[in-house]
């Protein structure tokens, strides 16, 4: 029998590795929590098994405590989620393709956006949330969440185009439209999609907090906080993990984007 | 020598070999109750209140109740009401722009103090809370009425108690007795107060309760203030029946769908059994022998907790006021005074529900709490699981 031997060059192999580092990886976080859980002992922090029990009853019976589904606050949190990113994109894109193309833009909207930045998303909360409601109120909060990093990804991006680039398609007779839409939107897109991907992590964090303080229409963070209420710890952490896996599904979802983006506009 | 992956898998296998035999070898124990119910506060005193656009029970559905919160007993009321006795179901309000449906009684937290500018803004039809807000809604928003008081919803129902951090009850057992006889006697004088609305202990109580729940001594405010008063059952006895209704409270949590683990998984028997636990009457039932404290003694301190504007609570406003403290005879001093206490407020008091209330005892923030029994129950039970 041919012994076992790990061939990088292989993509079964590395699959294979990954898949199992992955697996020991997760699985040594479950020990360890199961672990100090059980030597620490506080009612905060429950074992993995009381959360997947909690995890099964919630599939099973719904929230209780809000009579709502699991679905319906996962629903909840991804409408203000995808509102929020749908604004941040349509202003940030095309604010920064234009702050990246014109001096002048640049040095006049600069002064805005360098006072707004510093302004954590979560400062804007109580603001939006009162002004605007349960819907559009964590959407504005998810929107300053994304709009920031999406916008200097893109001013960069356009920053980033070879002069000789513009120049030769200029020299083969393109007009200023043709240039930005045949030249610097396409060399822009890598920068872009590297900007959506932070901000999806950053909008994430900001729905779940935003949530934790409206009274209305559920969401996974109105969840997590009124399960913490009732003080039923094991749903909290269920209300977490929900949080990790909703985000490791968007950032995933918008790296496969980014990928298939990146290759038809043939920037790989 | 040793490559990185050696070194990487050696501290994997100790965490797992370390992880894997405490999982095996450490035994989750049986927890007590981290606080223990000394007296009773009041009982009564909460209202379902609506709006004028709702006439009758067949005009709830698709409408928004407020409530203090899911860990309240008004909620837990009002929750019970709705999924026991009609046949509405109970839910969190949606957002705007989705539709409601008739089917489906919505409730939305809201802190008392704010349920009456949320009923005339349209956001909230209707609501329940302690009193004196119940009474302030009806007498301040056109159209607004009490569709039932607590008693009509569950008769005697346990509502405001005073507990005690099991810890400290054990550590500091002569600071916990003088508290609980300072509460009596501060809730008996409430008690003998409150028959004869023309005295001037009356009055001056009227004043203390308008000026802690409002803010002010205006006469409207009185006047809610005496009605409040009247729908309130100040009593500090922990009777056989007073048990019973909290075993009540315990089997609707259960039934509700509430506890992460109910008493009897916990390992109760009964319900009985957790409430003989959790409920300790021996301090009250010594309150009389308790004396006086000298006014030379060095005061004790104790953290304490309590609900922003409830005026189930009056009896810890009474028994630190030193005006009354003056009329039962101990000089300058407070009941809690002549007791030989000095009351601290714990951090972040006064508190918006009894869940935060249960937060500061889990937090070590305070030592005694005036809080509902319900929450008091739910958090407990939870915290054991």
């Amino acid at each position: 029998m041919m012994p076992l031997r790990y061939d990088p060059d292989k993509k079964l192999h590395q699959f294979a590795r990954v898949l199992g580092i992955t697996i020991v990886s997760l699985s040594l976080l479950v020990l360890v929590w199961w672990m100090i859980a059980l030597l620490i002992d506080i009612p905060y922090l429950p074992t993995p098994v009381r959360v997947y029990d909690a995890f099964w009853r919630l599939m099973e019976f719904g929230d209780v405590a809000t009579g709502l589904t699991m679905g319906e606050h996962v629903q909840s949190s991804l409408q203000r989620f995808a509102g929020g990113f749908a604004i941040a994109f349509a202003i940030a894109v095309p604010l920064g393709l234009a702050m990246g193309y014109s001096q002048t833009t640049e040095e006049f909207s600069n002064p805005i956006i360098e006072v707004i930045r510093p302004i954590a998303p979560m400062a804007w909360a109580p603001l939006f949330i009162l002004s605007m409601g349960a819907l559009l109120g964590p959407m504005m909060v998810v929107f300053i969440g994304v709009f920031f990093p999406v916008l200097s990804n893109t001013i960069f991006g356009v920053k980033k185009i070879d002069p000789y680039m513009v120049d030769a398609a200029r020299t083969l007779g393109a007009n200023n439209l043709q240039v930005f839409y045949k030249v610097m939107f396409p060399c822009t897109v890598p920068f872009i999609m590297n900007g959506i991907k932070i901000g999806l992590g950053i909008g994430w964090m900001c729905i779940v907090a935003a949530e934790m303080i409206i009274a209305f229409g559920g969401g996974v963070g109105y969840f997590i906080l009124t399960q913490s209420q009732i003080g039923n710890w094991s749903n909290v952490f269920v209300g977490l993990f929900l949080v990790s896996a909703l985000g490791i599904l968007t950032t995933g979802l918008a790296d496969r984007v980014h990928r298939i983006v990146v290759r038809r506009v043939g920037m790989e | 020598m040793l490559s990185k992956n050696m070194i990487v898998v050696a501290v994997v296998a100790v965490l797992v070999i370390a992880s894997v035999g405490v999982i095996l070898l450490v035994e989750t124990e049986d927890k007590d109750p981290q606080i223990n119910i000394l007296a009773q506060v009041n009982s009564e005193g909460s209202a379902i209140f609506v709006s004028g656009e709702i006439n009758s029970l067949e005009d709830f559905g698709g409408k928004i109740f407020a409530t203090p919160g899911p860990d309240s007993i008004q909620h837990m009321m009002l929750m019970n009401y709705i999924t026991e006795e009609t046949d509405y179901d109970f839910r969190a309000a949606p957002g705007e722009g989705v539709e409601k449906s008739d089917d489906v009684v919505y409730w939305t937290q809201v802190g008392p103090v704010q349920m009456k500018d949320f009923l005339e803004d349209g956001t909230i039809q209707g609501g329940i809370a302690w009193e004196p807000y119940n009474s302030q809604i009806v007498a301040e928003v056109d159209g607004a009425w009490i569709y039932k008081w607590s008693d009509e919803l569950i008769e005697a129902h346990p509502c405001c108690v005073l507990a005690v951090n099991s810890e400290f009850e054990q550590n500091n057992p002569e600071t916990v007795e003088r508290f609980v006889a300072a509460h009596v006697v501060a809730t008996a004088w409430i008690m003998e107060t409150v028959q004869d609305n023309t005295s001037a202990n009356y009055s001056y109580m009227v004043d203390i309760g308008s000026k802690f729940a409002f803010g002010d001594n205006s006469t409207e405010d009185k006047e809610v203030t005496k009605d409040s008063l009247s729908h309130v059952a100040f009593d500090y006895a922990i009777t056989d029946a007073w048990k019973s209704s909290l075993e009540d409270v315990v089997d609707t949590y259960a039934t509700l769908g509430l506890f992460e683990k109910d008493p009897e998984s916990l390992g109760y028997d009964t319900n009985e059994e957790f409430v003989d636990t959790i409920v300790n009457t021996t301090y009250l039932e010594n309150a009389a022998n308790v004396s006086e404290a000298d006014e030379a003694d060095e005061l004790l301190d104790v953290r304490v907790g309590w609900l922003a504007g409830d005026i189930h609570q009056l009896a810890r406003l009474v028994a630190m006021d030193e005006n009354i403290g003056a009329g039962l005879g101990y000089g300058d001093r407070s009941i809690f005074e002549a007791f030989g206490l000095n009351i601290i407020g714990g951090d972040g008091n006064p508190y918006a529900n009894g869940g935060v209330v249960m937060d500061a005892f889990f937090s070590d923030d305070i030592d005694i709490g005036y809080l509902g029994a319900p929450p008091a129950i739910l958090r407990t039970v939870n915290a054991m699981a």
